[in-house]
């Protein structure tokens, strides 16, 4: 590597970076009884992001060739007109490995296929009409050498299982969700699998007897996957740095400000390792870490690249994230959490005449200018005079980032992490998400009744 | 070098096999605070081997070519270890001739940054020009080309090239009001669109949240595209419906809809996105009637579960290198009705007209139930815009409204993706508000 940073100095270049990437997934497919796909592939990717008289390039290909890509960085550049700026970061040489009990690749594909078809759990659930799981794992290295002398390898394994269940009674058909991927070997399928897909079965069953929830403004308790998702949602997108600097958040020149109840404590860490948006090092070079985006209710930090770190006269924070190789890394959250407060689920309930308890997550989206967002509910239940009622499906809540925060009363202590998919600006990114349960004295929740 | 697989995996003595090799190549341009922020440009190419030894399916699929043996061995060796598949036929066996029918604009093919900057120039001048008050928060331009070679063992052997580019931008008037707008051809793009950006933006000025009410609902192409990919299309891939996970899987040949609602799949028409000249199993595309007034006629399939239904497929496999075909629409087209949108906004006392949605993703693709958040929408009276909406929502159920319906627009507008819609107006959802 050291020839090509040599190169592209040479070429007048003021700052290089030069990645590669490989991985080998194994897929394997069960419907029903069947195995329904079982495959392998290999992923390999090579790209030069290059500062070039302040002016930035990327250039990327599977083909092992630096100079040309360089080059092509240089090229590309040469046609920006915009000058950017970073902070050097101090060298630093570094290899970090994901840790497993039980390297999935030292496992035949033959077991592997033996131990998917065992979940084929059908025979306890009378109304499932159709199971598919999924099971995956790639074992990735990503590795990241500087012109500032930082040189990081991540040695990765992700181990995944995802459950779809569907039940029918009569013309009606409910289908229920729920899945588990984490950085870790293949000992997470082996504890994990069968009670993933036992439950999704389990819930897809229970949805048939779900009434559709009745549309209003009400007090609602979330649980930690929902309370997860409205973290995300709510708070960690709105302190993504691009949006800042666009003036396109309601968190924009809020820092140090009162912008939540004071029992709320939101952070985003990258260096949680059994959080799926663990990121040991960020697409630029920079470790994962912990910021605390509001502390005891005070807006204190937002998620930086190096770039918007630079502008903003802040430090990086390790959440400069691409997709892959071919895109640019934004500002974008690892794992983003409500911190634990002191309350219980208990009491929550008991304070809730007329509400919902809301479960599960199936996504949010929001619009960090506004402060609009939506987040939706698998499942929930009815509350009336602190007692859980009738189920309901399929809720969404939404409501104003700022308004929302502020009425937060209750924070329980039973914080619990799950993972998600983060859409931004065409790129996807693993996430993580965590909450304990959560009491809103006001929201707008969805329903057709 | 296909060949050279080929050759290969003959001599392993493997009679039943597809490869598909797929290269792309991507110019990105990424705008932020009314400039050009960043540019990156890739080349990537891999390939995908499906094998059947003795009816069982094998696959496997590399970015690193030059080691095909390594894939093929591996494919095999899947093939190997997997059960067999009764429902297994063959591989496409549809031969075509190629036609040399070229899918794609000469003109765009050749272009590059410089296109892209003028474009992006163009654009932000007439928005300027309109409101020098708006800007533009973010935004990209891709340029996309895509070759994809499919050889096998049944005597396929094809070629083809494809080459689209995206513009997409966030506007913004103030904090409360920014909108988001992409288009996606595979012709050079337009930067008058603009004009109709800045009009939508200043349409959402002085925003009011509603009262709770049960409201007539009218769909803007973007909205109706939005619901009709997440609930329906889905529902009618043959996947879907022989695994049981479908809502329609009875349903074929009976009334799913309102009976002036008619909806094809069309993978030929020269014009349209997504058209080609074959699918990516390589069966030459067409045309398939998907609702016929009201009537549900036909499921989409690949030639996998054409086979286990003993019908033709309706060329409607879609892949990567890196994955086994899976169904999927290509453009999806609703027959227009008669009255013009302000006619239509014109026909309810009360209604909301609904353009964009927050969190479309999460609504019941089971089911067709969603309560969804209101991006941009406004409520009418007796055909006058009164305001724009804000902390709103709507709920209902997707096949009730699509059987609610009241008119149909007479334009077809093609959104970001492949779908080419008139605006609707159907019966009342509920609307959450204050």
């Amino acid at each position: 590597m050291e020839s090509f940073l040599k190169y592209a100095e040479k070429k007048g270049c003021n700052y290089v970076e030069l990645k590669e990437y490989s991985g080998n997934k194994t897929s394997i497919q069960l419907e029903n009884d069947k195995i329904k796909e079982l495959s392998k592939g290999n992923a390999l990717m090579y790209a030069a992001r290059v500062m070039y008289k302040n002016k930035e390039g990327l250039a990327y290909s599977n083909k092992e060739d630096y100079k040309q890509l360089i080059d092509n960085a240089i090229k590309l550049a040469n046609k920006n007109s915009k000058i950017i700026k970073i902070d050097e970061l101090p060298k630093l040489k570094k290899s970090i490995k994901t840790k497993f009990k039980i390297n999935p690749e030292n496992i035949d594909l033959e077991d592997k296929k033996k131990d998917v078809m065992k979940l084929d759990l059908r025979k306890d659930y009378k109304k499932i009409n159709s199971l598919r799981v999924n099971y995956s794992d790639n074992n990735r290295k990503l590795k990241i050498t500087t012109s500032e002398g930082r040189e990081l390898t991540w040695n990765d394994n992700v181990v995944g299982i995802v459950s779809v269940a569907y039940a029918k009674d009569g013309n009606r058909l409910e289908q229920f969700y729920k899945s588990k991927i984490k950085h870790q070997g293949y000992e997470l399928f082996k504890k994990e699998a069968s009670g993933i897909v036992n439950n999704s079965m389990e819930m897809a069953e229970k949805m048939l007897q779900s009434k559709l929830a009745k549309g209003g403004n009400y007090p609602v308790i979330i649980d930690q996957a929902l309370g997860g998702v409205f973290s995300h949602e709510a708070v960690g997108h709105g302190c993504e740095a691009d949006n800042v600097l666009q003036g396109a958040t309601v968190m924009n020149e809020k820092i140090g400000k009162l912008i939540a109840s004071t029992s709320v404590n939101i952070i985003d860490d990258g260096s949680l390792e059994e959080g799926y948006g663990w990121t040991a090092f960020d697409d630029e070079g920079v470790e994962g870490q912990k910021t605390y985006l509001i502390r005891n209710g005070f807006l204190e930090g937002y998620l930086h690249t190096r770039e918007t770190a630079s502008l903003l006269k802040m430090k990086p924070t390790g959440n400069g994230r691409a997709e892959s190789l071919g895109h640019r890394a934004i500002p974008r959250m690892t794992n983003t959490y409500f911190d634990n407060g002191d309350s219980n689920f208990k009491e929550m309930l008991e304070k809730i005449k007329d509400g919902y308890y809301l479960k599960g997550s199936s996504g949010g989206q929001v619009n960090p200018s506004s402060g609009e967002f939506l987040f939706n509910a698998q499942y929930g239940y009815r509350v009336e005079n602190g007692e859980l009622k009738e189920l309901v499906k399929n809720v969404s809540l939404t409501g104003n980032i700022l308004t929302t925060l502020k009425n937060i009363s209750l924070v329980a202590k039973d914080l619990e992490f799950s993972q998600g998919v983060c859409g931004k600006d065409g790129q996807h990114a693993p996430v993580g998400d965590g909450a304990p349960h959560i009491k809103i004295d006001k929201a707008r929740v969805g329903g057709q009744e | 070098m296909i060949e050279k697989i080929e050759s290969y995996i003959k001599k392993k003595g493997i009679k039943e096999y597809e490869i598909f090799y797929e290269s792309s190549e991507k110019t990105r341009m990424i705008l932020q605070r009314d400039n050009i922020d960043f540019l990156s440009k890739g080349y990537v190419d891999g390939i995908g081997i499906r094998v059947c030894i003795d009816k069982k399916l094998g696959f496997s699929s590399t970015i690193d070519i030059k080691n095909y043996e390594k894939c093929v061995d591996e494919a095999i060796k899947i093939s190997k270890l997997n059960n067999r598949d009764e429902k297994f036929m063959r591989f496409n066996d549809a031969r075509i001739k190629s036609t040399n029918k070229i899918f794609y604009d000469k003109k765009l093919i050749t272009k590059d940054i410089a296109y892209m900057s003028k474009y992006f120039k163009d654009y932000i001048k007439i928005v300027k020009n309109t409101d020098k008050d708006i800007k533009l928060n973010s935004g990209g331009f891709e340029k996309s080309t895509r070759t994809r070679k499919i050889i096998n063992s049944e005597g396929i052997n094809l070629e083809s090239k494809s080459c689209n580019n995206t513009f997409w931008s966030e506007l913004m008037k103030s904090k409360e009001n920014t909108l988001g707008f992409g288009e996606r051809e595979k012709t050079l793009l337009k930067p008058e669109k603009a004009k109709e950006h800045v009009k939508r933006l200043i349409e959402c000025e002085k925003k009011n949240t509603p009262e709770t009410t049960n409201i007539n609902l009218v769909l803007h192409p973007e909205a109706l595209s939005e619901l009709l990919g997440e609930i329906f299309l889905d529902a009618i891939d043959a996947e879907s419906i022989q695994s049981k996970k479908s809502i329609l899987q009875d349903k074929l040949n009976k009334k799913i809809f309102h009976k002036d609602i008619t909806i094809i799949d069309d993978s030929i028409t020269k014009n349209l996105i997504f058209s080609r000249e074959f699918d990516d199993e390589g069966v030459n595309s067409r045309k398939t009637s998907i609702v016929e007034k009201g009537v549900l006629k036909n499921f989409l399939y690949d030639t996998y579960h054409a086979n286990i239904d003993n019908v033709k497929s309706t060329s409607s496999a879609s892949r990567s290198y890196a994955s086994i075909p899976s169904i999927s629409t290509t453009n999806v087209l609703m027959k227009t009705g008669k009255k013009t949108e302000e006619k239509i906004l014109n026909s309810a006392d009360k209604l909301i007209y609904v353009k964009n949605l927050i969190g479309t993703h999460t609504a019941d693709s089971t089911t067709g139930d969603f309560s969804l958040g209101v991006m941009e929408g406004h409520i009418y009276e007796k055909g006058e815009m009164k305001y724009a909406v804000k902390d709103t929502m709507i709920a209902g159920n997707f096949y009730k409204i699509m059987n609610d319906i009241l008119e149909i627009g007479n334009k077809q507008i093609h959104t970001g993706g492949g779908t080419y819609l008139p605006i609707i107006l159907t019966g009342k959802v509920k609307l959450i508000g204050k």
